[in-house]
């Protein structure tokens, strides 16, 4: 970029004018143009040349930054001196090019008044890049180092503003977790819980693979167990590839068939059981022999009791007759001699009855004459007690509840019934005579009361009296009946007499009686004996031939046993298999559980597996993508490193260095920013020096001489200036050569030059030499056509004029030179 | 190059004309080694001296010429290159004092000597604001096309800000667990 061919009037010159009232060493009130692409300003030291340029400044950033520094309160000296307040008022042009005069800015002891014409980021640029005041200058390379604190100078701002890095730094610092997998666990939450899920699923694959191991090597176990039942069962058709369910075992192995087969089994071993048990009784019982002694025993028996019975029969009709007379309980169970016997007992016991009867009735007899006297007394006394109470009763009755009526009516001595003064009568009022009566009829009553309660007392005597009385008859027996139990106490006696003595041959007969009953059970018992052997030897014998077993030839206890044991032998057979088959049932049906399980097993597996592959290529793929997102920061770095080395060197050293060697053109030592490192955030750097052949020397402030050092900074604050888009198009220079030696006035007047023609900056200079003025007056004639130049000329404060001398210099063309 | 030629080669390159030897100005004849004017926005009138050139000679004719110039009232500043060894101080001082003076000397070197022309050369500016092309377009250019489609968003974000960079990337890194079959 060199020219802008078409950039030539408008917005070169920012600045159009600027009018001065009373401020700092300018008296009175002026108006200076600024209209032309370089204004001089010419004047010795004093003559206000600084108050033109800090007038500009105050106006523009609305602040004049060197007093600033020195003290808070400058406005107050801003004023010319014996003024009270100053005004400074400029005319601006902005980026469209329309020149606005702004508002007058008024300042004074109470403060300034008004807005500056420029905001924010070109207030910023006039004040950092466009004006060089005369005490920056100095300070400039100190400014402009890097210091040790961390506070960004203003110069490194620049250039991290320059470099534009906000938006890598982002990057990089936003991507630094894609360097460390820990951190980037931290920050990605589902890589880590994708980790974790790997881990778990492993953990977990693992221990059901072995669960599966165990259930396999479970289910081949009982298989073989299974097998060996079978073997039992002798059911050996089935194949051992055959899987066997509790449905298909059902099917080969008739259950029920068993089942019964069991039962009959039982059946004989109860049936045996039960005819051994009656052959053993019938051991215990008569034999053959023995019988035959039985009948004979009866037979002898039964004559014997005949015969006492035509003996006595007679007798016992009789006396029996006689119990029956007097009403006497005979059981008839029994044989008729042993209800006699039997009938003792119970004589002796009406006969005491009776007698019991008897003296009862006498007894009572004799109360009741006692009783009745008294109760006769006790009516007396109660006659004689009512009538009294009724007596007492008249007397108290209505008397009482009259007189206590009347009292309600008595008021005063007045008698309520004679209307007579009671008063007349001795002893006390009415009222209290009433009283007296009252109380008189209370003490009646109280007697009254007792005699009641006498009264009371005598009625319950009298009632219990007679209750007794009551009682007591209860026990006397009416004259018949007095008669009839004496008669049957004496007929009692007498039949018990006659028992007494017939006692001996009662006892004869039911002895008798006993023996044939005894004999005739011997009989029986024989002849069942008989019977039962037989029938035993037939169960046997059936059951011989249920079980086929023969028994020809063995004693019936023998059979017997042998029998018994064969058919418990079959019992436990069938028992066992039963067990078996369904101990069998049972583990087939473990069996075939535990297959479904191992499916199931099989199938979680299968399914975990199939999700860890998944999750596997899902954390492949992050990992992929965290690769991916590192190369940014990668990218982000180099191109970082990139572009500040591009800037640092190709654009600030490039410029510095041209600046420099046009302003110093024999100094070997070219200053330079040494390239920074790129640190986190901001670059922070240091200024070195690079000898023409290349070499790095020190740092400028040990390189280059005091007046180099100068012109080192005044050509990094124009370079600084260059290396942006201006911002404000503009160059204000105070008395900039005053502090450089060995700078060549021509070197620096043909930078303006090319600053102000060749860039199109709008330059301002101030100068007190008068020789550099000249020389710049000519140096910095307009070239072209609407290329101007100012001069502003300032009278020392003791010379007569102080108006400024302005001259506007326009372009004329050159005729000398044949074009 | 002979040294000579690199400086005509540097001042044509920098807009100036060569003029025909001699040259009038004001009816007066001038001869040097070579003198150009410039075109565009500057009125320099240069004299190249080579380093066969009289130096005294040289000298003279300068002060005529500014004479000539003075009377024709041109504002045009003189610069004199000399280019071979420079001549004695007494004459170096009466060339300063008519002109600019420029002192190439023997080198041979394009740098050095554009080092010295330097005042009358353009100031090149490399591209305003060196970094004015957004950094995140040479970022994006290392990435390569199929590499920066893939981390768009990252690369978005990062206008606002290191935490709005570190949500994309981790929603980067975690669109990997949203597909189902584990493949890109």
């Amino acid at each position: 970029m060199t020219v802008h061919p078409g950039r030539l009037e408008v917005i070169d010159r920012p600045l159009r004018s600027i009018r001065l009232a009373n401020f700092r060493s300018i008296p009175g009130d002026i108006r200076l143009p600024l209209d032309a692409q370089v204004i001089l300003v010419h004047g010795p030291n004093g003559s206000g040349k600084t108050s033109i340029l800090s007038g500009i400044e105050l106006a523009l950033t609305g602040e004049v930054e060197s007093l600033a520094r020195l003290d808070d309160h400058y406005f107050a000296h801003l004023p010319h001196h014996g003024e009270d307040f100053a005004a400074v008022e400029i005319e601006v042009a902005d980026e469209a090019g329309s020149v606005q005069r702004h508002n007058m800015m008024t300042v004074g002891p109470s403060g300034l008044k008004g807005s500056p014409a420029l905001e924010g980021a070109r207030r910023r640029f006039y004040s950092e890049r466009s004006y060089l005041d005369q005490f920056s200058l100095g300070r400039l390379l100190e400014i402009y180092q890097h210091t040790e604190t961390n506070q960004e100078s203003s110069l490194e701002r620049f250039v991290n503003e320059l470099l534009g890095l906000d938006e890598l730094d982002a990057l990089i610092e936003g991507l630094d977790d894609t360097l460390d997998i820990r951190r980037l666990r931290k920050t990605v939450d589902r890589f880590a819980e994708a980790e974790r899920n790997q881990a778990s699923l492993a953990s977990q694959r693992k221990e059901l693979t072995s669960q599966l191991r165990n259930m396999s090597d479970s289910i081949e176990t009982q298989e073989s167990q299974l097998a060996e039942m079978l073997n039992d069962l002798t059911l050996v058709e089935f194949g051992a590839s055959e899987l066997l369910t509790p449905d298909s075992l059902a099917e080969h192995v008739d259950a029920a068939q068993l089942s019964d087969r069991r039962s009959q089994a039982v059946a004989a071993v109860d049936q045996l059981t039960e005819l051994r048990g009656r052959l053993m009784s019938i051991e215990a019982r008569p034999s053959q022999a023995r019988l035959q002694e039985a009948l004979e025993l009866r037979d002898e028996a039964k004559v014997q009791l005949d015969s006492w019975w035509t003996e006595h029969q007679a007798s016992i009709s009789e006396l029996l007759s006689v119990a029956q007379s007097l009403n006497l309980a005979v059981g008839d169970q029994k044989s008729e001699p042993a209800q006699l016997l039997d009938l003792r007992a119970e004589l002796s016991l009406e006969l005491e009855q009776s007698e019991a009867s008897l003296r009862q009735h006498q007894a009572a007899t004799e109360d009741t004459a006692t009783i009745q006297q008294e109760l006769e007394t006790a009516r007396l006394r109660l006659l004689s007690t009512s009538s009294e109470i009724d007596n007492l009763e008249a007397s108290v009755g209505t008397l009482a509840t009259g007189l206590s009526a009347l009292m309600e009516h008595v008021d005063g001595e007045i008698c309520p019934v004679c209307d007579r003064d009671f008063s007349e009568m001795p002893g006390g009022g009415l009222r209290s005579h009433l009283a007296a009566k009252v109380d008189r009829i209370a003490e009646q009553g109280d007697e009254l009361r007792a005699r009641r309660e006498e009264r009371s007392g005598l009625e319950r005597q009298t009632g219990e009296l007679e209750r007794r009385i009551d009682l007591v008859n209860r026990s006397v027996l009416p004259d018949v009946e007095f008669e009839r139990t004496k008669d049957r106490l004496s007929r009692l006696q007498a039949l018990g007499a006659d028992l007494e003595s017939a006692t001996r041959w009662l006892l004869e007969g039911v002895d008798a009686q006993g023996r044939l009953r005894e004999s005739e059970a011997n009989v029986i018992d024989g002849e069942q004996a008989s019977q039962e052997r037989e029938e035993v030897g037939r169960g046997i014998a059936e059951l011989g031939g249920q079980l086929n077993i023969d028994i020809s030839g063995r004693t019936t206890s023998d059979a017997l046993e042998v029998l018994l044991n064969t058919a418990r032998d079959q019992v436990s057979a069938y028992a066992s298999q039963q067990a078996t088959y369904t101990a069998a049932i049972d583990l087939a049906a473990q069996l075939q559980e535990k297959r479904s399980e191992l499916a199931e097993s099989t199938k979680t597996i299968a399914a975990l597996t199939y999700r860890q592959d998944e999750l596997d290529a899902q954390i492949e793929m992050a990992k992929k993508r965290r690769d991916s997102a590192r190369s940014v920061h990668t990218a982000a770095l180099d191109e970082r490193s990139d572009i500040i080395r591009r800037v640092f060197t190709q654009s600030l050293n490039k410029v510095w260095r041209d600046v420099f060697v046009r302003l110093a053109p024999d100094e070997v030592f070219v200053p330079a920013f040494g390239l920074p490192q790129a640190g986190r955030r901001s670059v922070s750097f240091d200024l070195q020096t690079i000898h023409r052949s290349g070499q790095i020397g020190g740092s400028p402030g040990a390189m280059l001489s005091a007046g180099n050092l100068n012109t080192a900074a005044l050509s990094l604050f124009i370079s600084l200036h260059l290396a942006v888009e201006p911002t404000v198009p503009c160059l204000v220079f105070d008395d900039p050569v005053q502090s450089m030696d060995e700078v060549h006035v021509a070197q620096f007047a043909a930078l303006i030059r090319t600053l102000s023609k060749q860039l199109s900056r709008q330059v301002v200079i101030a100068v007190h030499e008068r020789e550099l003025f000249d020389y710049l007056c000519l140096e910095l004639s307009p070239a072209f056509q609407n290329d101007r130049l100012i001069t502003i000329q300032l009278g020392s404060q003791t010379s007569s004029s102080r108006e400024p001398f302005v001259e506007l210099i326009d372009f004329k063309p050159d005729l000398a030179v044949a074009m | 190059m002979q040294p000579l030629d690199t400086v005509l080669a540097l001042l044509d390159q920098a807009g100036f004309r060569l003029l025909e030897m001699p040259f009038v100005i004001g009816g007066a004849a001038f001869e040097f080694d070579a003198a150009l004017v410039a075109t565009g926005h500057s009125q320099d009138l240069v004299v190249v001296v080579g380093p066969r050139a009289e130096r005294q000679r040289t000298a003279e004719m300068l002060g005529g010429m500014n004479r000539a110039l003075d009377m024709l009232a041109s504002r045009r500043p003189v610069t004199v290159v000399l280019v071979g060894e420079p001549p004695p101080r007494e004459t170096l001082r009466r060339i300063q004092d008519s002109a600019r003076l420029l002192n190439v000397g023997d080198t041979d070197s394009e740098e050095a000597i554009g080092d010295s022309l330097a005042v009358l050369l353009p100031l090149d500016l490399p591209q305003a604001g060196a970094a004015s092309a957004p950094p995140l377009d040479g970022l994006v250019h290392r990435l390569g096309k199929s590499g920066a489609d893939e981390v768009a968003a990252i690369v978005r974000a990062a206008t606002q800000g290191h935490e709005a960079v570190r949500a994309a990337m981790r929603d980067h890194v975690e669109a990997a667990f949203d597909s189902s079959s584990g493949t890109t």
